[in-house]
This record gives C-alpha cells, sequence and structure tokens, in this order.
C-alpha cells in the first residue's frame, strides 16, 4: 500500500529501438513499443519470434544490446528487476517449492521490508481476489495446475506493480480451464488496472486478451494494432496468415486493369473488381476469409467441397477451386457432403491483396 | 506363464546379484554378529562386550575417534560449502580450471595421499618445518598428530563436499533466480530464501556421506602414525584394525566392528530424523 502505490500502476513503457543479439543471433531487431498506462498489451508470434526475449528486457532479465526500455518515464537499460518494479509470471510460474503459497507471496513483500500486519493483510487482500484462500498453507507441488497459476498472479500482483509480465501463463493448463483463466485475467486486470505485458503464441489468446497487440516475427514487429484493426486489416501476408483460425485464404494471381474497372486474375478463376482501386498491375496474394467466401446459386466461382465439418454454430467446407484448396465458414448447419460441385462468390470489401514481392497490404 | 514361473525366471535373473550379496555381504555380516558373540575357547559368551566395558584402549579410541570425528566434518564440511559458494557465484573464464583443480584430490590413491603427507610432514626434510624454520615433529608429537591427520584428511575430501554441493547448487533451476530478482531480493537474500532451502537435501545427503567417510578413515592413520605417538591417534577404525591383525584377536575385533556399526547407525538415524530430509526427498510427506 506504501512502496509506489497508484502512481506506479500508471506507468507506460517506452521500447525505443531495441535490438538484443545472443551472439551472432539477432533476438529481436530495432523494435520500436509504447505500451500505454493500464493497457493489456498483448506480444503476438510464433515460438523464436523474439516475444520472450523482449518481456525478459523489459523485466531487466536480460540485457539490451541496443536501444533503451522506459518504465515510466525512466531508463532503465542498467536498473537491476529488483528495482524495476516489475511483476512477473513465468511460464511454468517458478514457484518456489520449498514455501507454501503464503510465503510465496508474502516474500516479496518481506524482502521488501513490509511489516508482518501488512504482509498478512495485503497478502489475505490478494488471496481473496484470486480465490486461494483456502490454499495459503499448501505447499506449490500440492496444488493443480490452475492454482499454481492464480498463485503465480497472486505472487505477482500482492506487492502493486508498475508493470505486469506475463510469459505464456496460460500455456500450462488444459483447454477448458485455459479458457476460464483467460476471462478472469481480463477482468483482474481491469479491476487492478496495471499496466500488462502478455506474451503468447496463441493468436485466439491474444484476440480475447489484448487492448493491443504486437504481432513479432524473427524479432521484427509486424504491426501493432487493437484486435480489430489486427484482424480486419493485417498489414503484411505474415499477420494476415498468423491472425484468425482458420487462417487467411491466400492466393497468388495478378492484378490487372480491365478497361476501367479491375480484375484478379488467377491460374483458375478470376474475379471483377467493382469498388477497388490499384495504382500498378501487381503480382499479389489475395487473403480472403473463410467467413468472407460466400455460396451463391449461380455466377460464381466454380468448386468441390473436399471435407465438410459441421461445429454446430458454423460449419466449415474446405473446397478446391482449382489447384487451390480454401475454407468456407458457413454460418450454421448446412447439409453438404463432399464431392459436390458449388459455386462460391467472395465479398469484394473484404477482400486483401498483398504485393507479393514486399508482402505488404495494397488496399488502402 | 504362471506366477510361479514368473517367480523362478526373474530369480535366475536376480541370481547374480543375490549370490554376490550373500557371500560378500550377508556371510560376512553372519560371521561378525557368530564371532562377536564367541569367546576364546569358541563357546557362545558375551565376554568380548563385557571386555569391552574393561579396556582403556577402546575408550582412548573413542574420545579420538570424537576428536578426529567433529574436527574433520567441521573443516571439511564448511570449507567445501564455501568452495561450492565460491565458484558457483565465479562467473569468470578460470571457473573450470578451478574446478578441475578442486578434483584432483579424489583421483589420487589415499595410500598415495598418505605417503605424500608423510613426506611434507616428515621432520628431517618435511617442507613444511622448512618453510616455517621450525622442527615441530608435526606427526611424532601427542598435541599435533591428530591436527595434523585432521588436516591430511580434509586436504583429501573437502573436494568430495565440493563436488556434491556444487553439483547441487547447479541443478537449481535459473527460474528461481530470475522469479527471486524480480521479487526484489538481495543477493544475500536469494541466497537465504532460495539457494539454500534448495539444496538442503543434498547438503544433508553430502553431510552424511562426508560423516560416513570420515568415521572409515584408516589410511592416514596407519601410514602417518600407526596410532601413535602413545594411543593419541588411535581411532576406532585403526583399533579394531590392531586387534584383528596385530594381536589376532578376531572375535574382539568383530565385537568392536559390532560397535562401530551400532554408533554409525545411530548416528545417521539421528540425522536424517533431525533434518527431516526424508520430507525433502519425497520419501515420505
Amino acid at each position: 500500500m506504501d512502496n509506489g502505490g497508484s502512481e506506479g500502476i500508471m506507468s507506460e513503457v517506452i521500447v525505443e529501438n531495441v535490438t538484443k543479439k545472443f551472439g551472432n543471433f539477432v533476438a529481436l531487431d530495432n523494435v520500436n513499443l509504447t505500451i500505454k498506462p493500464k493497457e493489456f498489451f498483448v506480444l503476438l508470434g510464433p515460438s523464436g519470434s523474439g516475444k520472450t526475449t523482449l518481456l525478459r528486457l523489459i523485466a531487466g532479465l536480460e540485457d539490451i544490446t541496443e536501444g533503451s526500455i522506459y518504465i515510466g518515464g525512466k531508463k532503465v537499460n542498467d536498473v537491476p528487476p529488483k528495482d524495476r518494479n516489475v511483476a512477473m509470471v513465468f511460464q511454468n510460474y517458478a514457484l518456489y517449492p520449498h514455501f507454501n503459497v503464503f510465503d510465496n507471496i508474502a516474500l516479496t513483500l518481506k524482502v521488501r521490508g513490509y511489516s508482518k500486519d501488512a504482509i498478512k493483510s495485503r497478502v489475505s487482500e490478494i488471496a481473496k481476489i484470486l480465490h486461494i484462500e483456502d490454499i495459503l498453507n499448501k505447499k506449490p507441488r500440492e496444488l493443480s495446475g490452475g492454482q499454481q497459476q492464480r498463485v503465480a498472479l497472486a505472487r505477482a500482483l500482492v506487492r502493486e506493480p508498475s508493470v505486469f509480465l506475463l510469459d505464456e501463463p496460460l500455456s500450462n493448463l488444459d483447454a477448458k480451464l485455459r479458457v476460464e483463466a483467460r476471462s478472469f485475467l481480463r477482468s483482474l486486470q481491469k479491476e487492478v488496472g496495471v499496466t500488462t505485458v502478455f506474451v503468447t503464441h496463441d493468436q485466439s489468446e491474444a484476440m480475447a486478451l489484448a487492448t493491443t497487440i504486437a504481432v513479432l516475427d524473427k524479432g521484427i514487429i509486424k504491426q501493432v494494432g487493437d484486435p480489430y484493426e489486427l484482424y480486419t486489416k493485417p498489414k503484411d501476408i505474415f499477420t494476415a496468415g498468423f491472425i484468425g483460425s482458420p487462417a487467411m485464404n491466400m492466393i497468388p494471381g495478378k492484378l490487372v486493369k480491365d478497361g476501367s474497372s479491375w480484375r484478379f486474375v488467377s491460374e483458375d478463376f478470376s474475379v471483377q473488381l467493382i469498388n477497388t482501386e490499384f495504382e500498378n498491375e501487381y503480382d499479389v496474394i489475395l487473403g480472403i476469409r473463410p467467413e468472407h467466401i460466400t455460396l451463391v446459386k449461380d455466377d460464381g466461382i466454380n468448386a468441390k467441397i473436399n471435407n465438410v465439418e459441421p461445429m454446430g454454430a458454423v460449419t466449415y467446407l474446405d473446397i478446391q477451386v482449382g489447384s487451390v484448396e480454401l475454407t468456407v465458414q458457413y454460418t450454421g448447419l448446412i447439409k453438404l457432403e463432399a464431392g459436390m460441385e458449388i459455386k462460391v462468390k467472395f465479398v469484394e470489401e473484404k477482400m486483401l491483396f498483398y504485393d507479393r514481392k514486399t508482402e505488404k497490404l495494397l488496399n488502402v | 506363464m504362471n506366477r510361479n514361473q514368473v517367480i523362478k525366471i526373474g530369480l535366475v535373473f536376480a541370481a547374480p546379484l543375490i549370490i554376490y550379496f550373500l557371500i560378500f555381504f550377508i556371510y560376512p555380516i553372519y560371521l561378525l554378529f557368530k564371532y562377536s558373540f564367541t569367546s576364546a575357547s569358541g563357546a557362545f559368551s558375551f565376554i568380548n562386550f563385557e571386555n569391552m566395558i574393561r579396556d582403556p584402549i577402546l575408550y582412548d579410541s573413542l574420545i579420538n575417534t570424537l576428536y578426529y570425528f567433529i574436527g574433520s566434518v567441521a573443516v571439511q564440511f564448511s570449507a567445501g560449502f564455501i568452495a561450492a559458494v565460491i565458484l558457483n557465484s565465479y562467473t569468470g573464464r578460470l571457473k573450470n580450471a578451478f574446478r578441475s583443480i578442486l578434483y584432483i584430490p579424489l583421483t589420487i590413491s589415499p595410500i598415495v595421499i598418505a605417503l605424500m603427507w608423510l613426506i611434507i610432514f616428515n621432520p628431517t626434510y618435511g617442507p613444511v618445518d622448512y618453510m616455517l624454520d621450525m622442527n615441530l615433529n608435526w606427526l611424532g608429537s601427542m598435541n599435533l598428530a591428530m591436527p595434523t591427520i585432521i588436516l591430511a584428511n580434509a586436504w583429501e575430501y573437502i573436494p568430495f563436499v565440493f563436488l556434491i554441493i556444487y553439483a547441487g547448487l547447479q541443478s537449481v533451476p535459473k527460474q528461481y533466480y530470475e522469479a527471486a530478482s524480480i521479487d526484489g531480493m538481495s543477493r544475500f537474500q536469494t541466497f537465504r530464501y532460495i539457494t539454500l532451502p534448495s539444496i538442503r537435501p543434498i547438503m544433508i545427503i553430502a553431510f552424511l556421506l562426508n560423516s560416513i567417510g570420515i568415521l572409515q578413515g584408516f589410511t592416514l592413520v596407519y601410514v602417518l602414525t600407526n596410532g601413535g605417538p602413545g594411543f593419541s591417534t588411535y581411532i576406532l577404525s585403526f583399533y579394531i584394525y590392531k586387534v584383528a591383525f596385530t594381536y589376532f584377536n578376531l572375535n574382539y575385533a568383530s565385537a568392536l566392528s559390532l560397535l562401530f556399526l551400532v554408533i554409525i547407525g545411530i548416528y545417521v538415524y539421528a540425522i536424517l530424523k533431525l533434518s527431516s530430509v526424508e520430507k525433502y526427498l519425497g520419501i515420505k510427506k
């Protein structure tokens, strides 16, 4: 309640031209980010993208090779982790095995010189929020994965950190628990109001939790934006393919000027574009999400159904259009079978065109 | 295959070990008990144990053993522990070199080590006296003989303690230290709250193995002082040897061995109980 309290919680994190090398390997390449106070910021990327490294740089567990990191306006490059007032939840929680839950949570207060009474009240307060009051006397090994996760969260939050760092904290939980923990985490973060940086490789987790997502690949920030923006306007092919499940369909082809309008021409079909304008003719990749391909009776592209996956609320169809296989999401259930011939149409305003050379989005 | 057949086949496979165990462990232990309770005339008797009560050399040996034991454990364990902690936190280039140097005594035969110390402390041409420019007659002095043996013994076994504790320190997951640094612990606090509790079980194991090794010590006394001067460096293991192979009283030597076994047994049991190490090793909840 002392020690930095609410002023700490408002902290902003700025990552400025940060490069991190391990030997000759460049883990992060000139990364720039601004993480606003109270934001739920997700670092999203496949394994090896550098997202955990970036988190560890913010925590102070690794040295920065080049660039600077600021927390709450203060440059922290040379500040040790213990003086950054950051809290971290590790992927496997790293609870101290020889201490019980209470001590695991209390230790950070104890070493910071809190009084016994203050420790007791802080721990019981946070234990209440995280619903772990009844396991305070247990050792970590006696706890389930979900309980361990809550204890790790409690340990991180008990001293009101300026920045709350989470390294794939949900990946050790089973599927059902993960979804529960996700919404719990979201509301917890809102309640506590602490600036949060969350690392994950799971795009649906990122979409569900984040106010802002930064997509990383091979040490480079591909795009930063809110979930809506990332889903509807991914700026490059990597982000387009990474966000969304099932993944966006990618069809190689050409943009060709056809009189006053434009056409997308692939090996197997071509689509007249009515409302879309381009500067030049390009070799492109057309990105179209499964839910933006519709089934039509006539005047569509011929396709053959390879597979039908009825999920209940939606039905996924794998269809063959010439040499490419596409995924179609149909809302509701539909009686179709593999082998049937159908016709489909793309929703034009949802079609995204990527320059095949630069892999960047061409739509404005 | 029915159950009996399975057991029979299992026995065949286990037979080499069982036979080895019977010949080299069970039978000698049986003999130990048998001789312990046999009088000079060959009859069953408690005479060997009655004799212990009236045996002043045994008293001397026990006291010497206690002196030798406490001195050795104190020196070896603390030095080995400190060396391990220092080397574990040292990150310089010479780390591997230091570690290798510390291993060396473990690779040398005890008899060679004993002879080496015999030379080092030799009263006429030993380098210690020469360098100190004194003539202390280390091994021939009532007061200095035992400390000298403790010193030589320490040189031999500090690496043993070091090795085990260093391995324990190395096996503490890095993540605990990271969590500790984020939790705000200083170096000392990290050592106290993370390192020490983490290596506690392995420290107890090291302590026990070290204790047992020390109690079994024999070579140094045999080579350096042969129990002297007087009986001042008679330790129990050496005394048992003397009784058996100098006085050829196998029955009494067996009884003394039995006593020794009981003492070690009680000691080990007490350490395990006091340290509640079973709990840490997951043997018992």
